[in-house]
């Protein structure tokens, strides 16, 4: 948050001073001053410090950072990376609850170093935070219930007639807003409001992706998962944080690298059934 | 035969082991049957409580939302509480700490200002304060009420209000619950368990049960920690179980029902094992049932076949007895009662020379000689019906007239009454034996002649050898006399001594002549004598030859009198005398022995004439009997001597006669010879 507003302020001394050469040297040696300062201090180097990396995870995403209501335990494949990431940097690790809404703020704001529950590499995204090269990549599912008779298969969803629920702020409401040309779509608050919709009839079909939905047949006796006939939109997951902080950035790609060698990305993601979606290369 | 048997009792042994099969199969089925449905509705029961645990804990979690919200306004609160604690009786107090843990609100006033930490209730929430936690059973009637009879399990959940933080506690009575489920629950064979997910059993409708112990971790809690739900078979602690687990759908808690299998079953185990009695008592009277049918099977098999086997023996006999009927050279004739003739057979039609029509129905009569009177036919009848059968000799005539001899057997059939059915005549035509017989006996007369002839031969060399002497002594005295007389020299007195020695000499040759004819004269009739009398007479006849052969005679002769033909017994003894002196005379040997002895048991009289000749080879003690056996040269012997002499003791005298070889001693010398021993019955 400290380096946003002195960057805007460089902008600002750049394009509105010219006035004297004096305060121009004068900014401009207060501003390498703080760029040296800062640059001294990146969040690695902060985090090392503090001895602490605060990771944002959205405690609802099954498979990936899901918060078990019964033991108050993480349960997930980027929970677990998290919790290897803090060993390997040798700190402690906490975890900040956070969701795809409050995401961009949260990681402008600076609420945690990075955010890890498989956050889809979209463009609008991009523009807010930084992504690290995705580990695991997911095409989108729909999730109907094991009565409907509208949906059978993938080819039915886009007719007439039939309603279409995503949650806001994923990255399947802009996704569906742009391929769905007969069915309706409903963009819904959350991600339990969602499955409401389609449990009670308000909508016929809700878009998630492979996680959520192997979860959702897991742990309901209602849910039937429809897979698209040939690939969709494969989306990229990864993980985000605030750009600049390259050593910070670096560092986490590192990690990335060594846990793709050294199979420790392979086992988790068997852990938490997720082996099919795991990118390794 | 067999391997039908073999192949039904197969079927049977299948049949059975079937049944068996099958009864193990469906009490097995049935066990498994009666197992799942105990799952089932083990499940089913889960299902209902752990909704209805899960609705209780739901209650308790919105209850103590409410009391959050009144929680700064004292009247609202006591009214909120009190209406909570009238609607859910199984809440025993309610309670708010403050941050310093100190109670400062509770419906039981006892609790008041005690300090209480909930730091051991579960879970520990990883984010917010807004999660329901559990603690452990406690021994109390409320937080601060220590009692063993009693037990509660204290909820908490932290609220904030106005930046304040507050943990409001509500206390369930265990009691309740167990009061409520035990009713919907078997008393002795099930049992509900809400366990604590890391580990503790906070609650047990078991009497007894000691609370917050740990968890067995069997398999199916695993499971069903992994999976939320599981049911099926487990063991615990040596023990078996029908269990069902559930995980409450968001709180830290698992709902357990589990049922005593044993107990459980223990029931059906009964009933299967009355079953399975009745159900072995049916296989074992099929298995009995199809064994009898089996052996009845198998008995009236073997009859049938061994009335068949009969019926063929009886056929083939039957086939057999036509062919012997019919191919005999016996006649036979078959008659009804009334001896009418029913049947003949081909030899009777060679036999008689009739033809089958000619002498069908006709009386046997027209077979008969005419040769026999009226009192041989009435003996025969006699004889068949006294003993049912008749058998003899009896001479027939054939159509031609000519007669012909038959053996004959006339047997009686009689039928089941004992009362004449049939007469069946078997003749065996043996006019041509007869013809034989003749032709025997004929020969044995001519061989008999033989024989006399050849003795005879013998007894005029005797008479020459007896009468030479004799002959000598009266030509001599005659002569003498006669030259004394011519000279004048002759004397009375010697003529008288001469004349004596003529008339001796003369009654001697008398004697010998006698002694001839009687060996000549054939026996008429059997007389009674000493058998030493015909040893004499023997010996009179022979002596003079045994005497030129220096052959001693040694007798030891005992008085046996028997009844027999005297001069066949003399010729015997002479033929054996004669036989022992050719062998002697052929031995170059000082001294030559005749042992006669005569003597008798019970029975028999007994002759034993041995010699000392060396004996006889085996083969020829063989044939010592037989006609025409000779060792001499042809012109000495006629091989019929001692042949005779058998056939005479065996034949005439009812006797026997032996030969063979054995030792004798005489002076103290030991001689080998032959020894020939008569035997004839004492009268």
């Amino acid at each position: 948050m400290i380096k946003n507003t002195i960057n805007k302020n460089i902008v600002q001394y750049t394009f509105k001073s010219r006035i004297t050469m004096n305060i121009i040297l004068k900014t401009l040696l207060l501003t390498f001053m703080t760029i040296n300062l800062y640059a001294q201090t990146d969040k690695l180097d902060i985090i090392l410090k503090n001895n602490k990396l605060k990771v944002c995870i959205w405690p609802n995403y099954y498979g990936i950072s899901y918060l078990d209501q019964r033991t108050q335990k993480l349960v997930g494949i980027d929970s677990d990376l998290a919790k290897e990431l803090a060993n390997d940097l040798n700190v402690k690790l906490e975890f900040v609850p956070s969701s795809f809404a409050t995401l961009a703020d949260d990681i402008v704001q600076n609420r945690c170093d990075i955010a890890m529950f498989a956050i889809g590499n979209t463009k609008k995204r991009r523009e807010k935070m930084r992504f690290t090269t995705p580990h695991l990549a997911s095409d989108i599912y729909a999730v109907t219930t094991k009565t409907n008779k509208k949906i059978k298969s993938w080819d039915d969803i886009d007719k007439k007639g039939v309603i279409v629920a995503v949650a806001k702020g994923t990255y399947h409401e802009p996704v569906m807003k742009k391929k769905l040309k007969n069915a309706e779509l409903l963009v819904v608050n959350s991600y339990k409001a969602r499955e409401n919709e389609v449990l009670s009839g308000r909508a016929d079909v809700f878009m998630t992706d492979y996680p959520f939905g192997k979860r959702m047949l897991a742990k309901t006796n209602w849910a039937k998962l429809i897979i698209p006939n040939t690939k969709y939109h494969m989306t990229p997951y990864a993980w985000a944080m605030a750009y600049g902080n390259d050593k910070f950035y670096n560092r986490v790609e590192l990690f990335i690298k060594t846990i793709k060698d050294d199979g420790r990305l392979l086992k988790l993601a068997k852990k938490n059934h997720l082996e099919p979606i795991v990118k390794l290369k | 035969m067999k391997h039908t048997s073999k192949r039904i009792g197969f079927l049977a042994l299948f049949i059975v082991i079937l049944l068996i099969g099958s009864m193990i199969y469906v009490t097995f089925s049935l066990k498994k049957e009666s197992e799942f449905n105990h799952l089932d509705n083990t499940k089913l029961h889960l299902n209902s409580f752990a909704e209805q645990i899960t609705q209780t804990v739901v209650t308790i979690d919105k209850s103590i939302d409410n009391i959050a919200l009144v929680i700064n306004k004292k009247n609202h609160l006591e009214t909120r509480v009190k209406d909570i604690l009238f609607t859910h009786p199984f809440i025993r107090s309610i309670n708010i700490l403050n941050e310093k843990n100190r109670v400062i609100y509770s419906s039981n006033k006892k609790n008041l200002n005690h300090t209480l930490s909930v730091d051991d209730h579960y879970p520990k929430p990883l984010f917010f304060g807004t999660v329901l936690r559990f603690g452990e059973s406690i021994n109390a009637r409320d937080l601060f009420q220590k009692d063993d009879k009693l037990s509660i399990v204290p909820i908490s959940k932290e609220v904030s209000k106005k930046d304040k933080k507050y943990t409001i506690i509500i206390v369930v009575s265990n009691d309740y619950f167990i009061n409520k489920f035990s009713n919907n629950l078997h008393k002795d064979t099930e049992e509900l368990q809400i366990i604590r997910i890391d580990g503790k059993v906070l609650f047990s409708t078991k009497y007894n049960f000691r609370f917050n112990k740990d968890v067995n971790k069997t398999k199916l809690y695993e499971s069903s920690l992994e999976n939320v739900y599981s049911a099926g078979m487990e063991e615990i602690n040596g023990k078996k179980y029908i269990s069902a687990y559930s995980l409450t759908d968001t709180y830290p808690l698992m709902i357990v029902i589990k049922l005593d299998y044993n107990k459980v079953m223990e029931k059906w185990e009964k009933k299967n094992r009355l079953a399975i009695f009745f159900l072995s008592i049916i296989i074992i009277l099929i298995a009995l049932i199809i064994l009898k049918l089996l052996s009845k099977y198998t008995k009236a098999k073997n009859k049938e076949i061994k009335y068949q086997k009969q019926f063929l023996q009886n056929q083939e006999k039957l086939r057999n007895a036509y062919i012997v009927y019919n191919n005999t050279n016996d006649g036979i004739l078959i008659t009804d009662k009334h001896a009418n003739i029913l049947d003949i057979n081909n030899a009777f039609l060679k036999n008689t020379g009739y033809k089958k029509e000619e002498i069908l129905g006709e009386n046997p009569k027209k077979l008969q000689s005419g040769l026999y009177d009226k009192t041989f036919y009435e003996n025969m009848w006699k004889a068949i019906k006294e003993k049912h059968y008749w058998h003899g000799e009896i001479i027939n005539k054939n159509k031609q007239g000519e007669t012909y001899t038959e053996l004959l057997t006339i047997n009686q059939v009689l039928d089941e009454k004992e009362e004449v059915k049939n007469y069946i005549g078997v003749f065996t035509n043996i006019s041509k034996e007869k013809e034989q017989e003749l032709e025997l006996k004929e020969k044995e007369r001519f061989i008999f002649q033989q024989s006399k002839m050849a003795s005879m031969g013998e007894m005029l060399e005797n008479i020459a050898h007896q009468w030479r002497q004799p002959l000598s002594i009266i030509s001599t005295a005659a002569t003498g006399t006669k030259m004394e007389k011519e000279l004048g020299i002759s004397k009375e007195e010697t003529e008288i001594e001469r004349l004596t020695l003529i008339n001796d000499s003369a009654q001697f040759l008398s004697q010998t002549i006698d002694d001839f004819r009687d060996f000549f004269k054939p026996d008429k009739e059997k007389e009674d004598f000493f058998i030493g009398e015909v040893i004499e007479k023997a010996l009179n006849i022979v002596q003079s030859k045994f005497k030129n052969r220096n052959i001693k005679i040694r007798l030891e002769v005992e008085d046996v009198q028997i009844k027999e033909f005297k001069s066949e017994l003399v010729q015997v003894i002479m033929n054996i005398l004669n036989n022992a002196r050719d062998v002697l005379e052929t031995k170059d040997m000082d001294e030559r022995y005749v042992c006669i002895s005569v003597s008798k048991n019970e029975k028999e009289g007994l002759i034993e004439i041995k010699d000392s000749g060396g004996g006889m080879t085996a083969q020829i003690l063989d044939k010592v009997f037989e006609p025409y056996f000779t060792t001499k040269h042809q012109s000495q012997g006629t091989g019929i001597g001692l042949y005779m002499s058998e056939e005479i003791i065996k034949k005439h005298m009812n006797g026997t006669i032996k030969a063979a070889n054995t030792k004798c001693e005489i002076d103290g010398k030991t001689f080998t010879g032959a020894v020939f021993t008569i035997a004839i019955p004492l009268t």
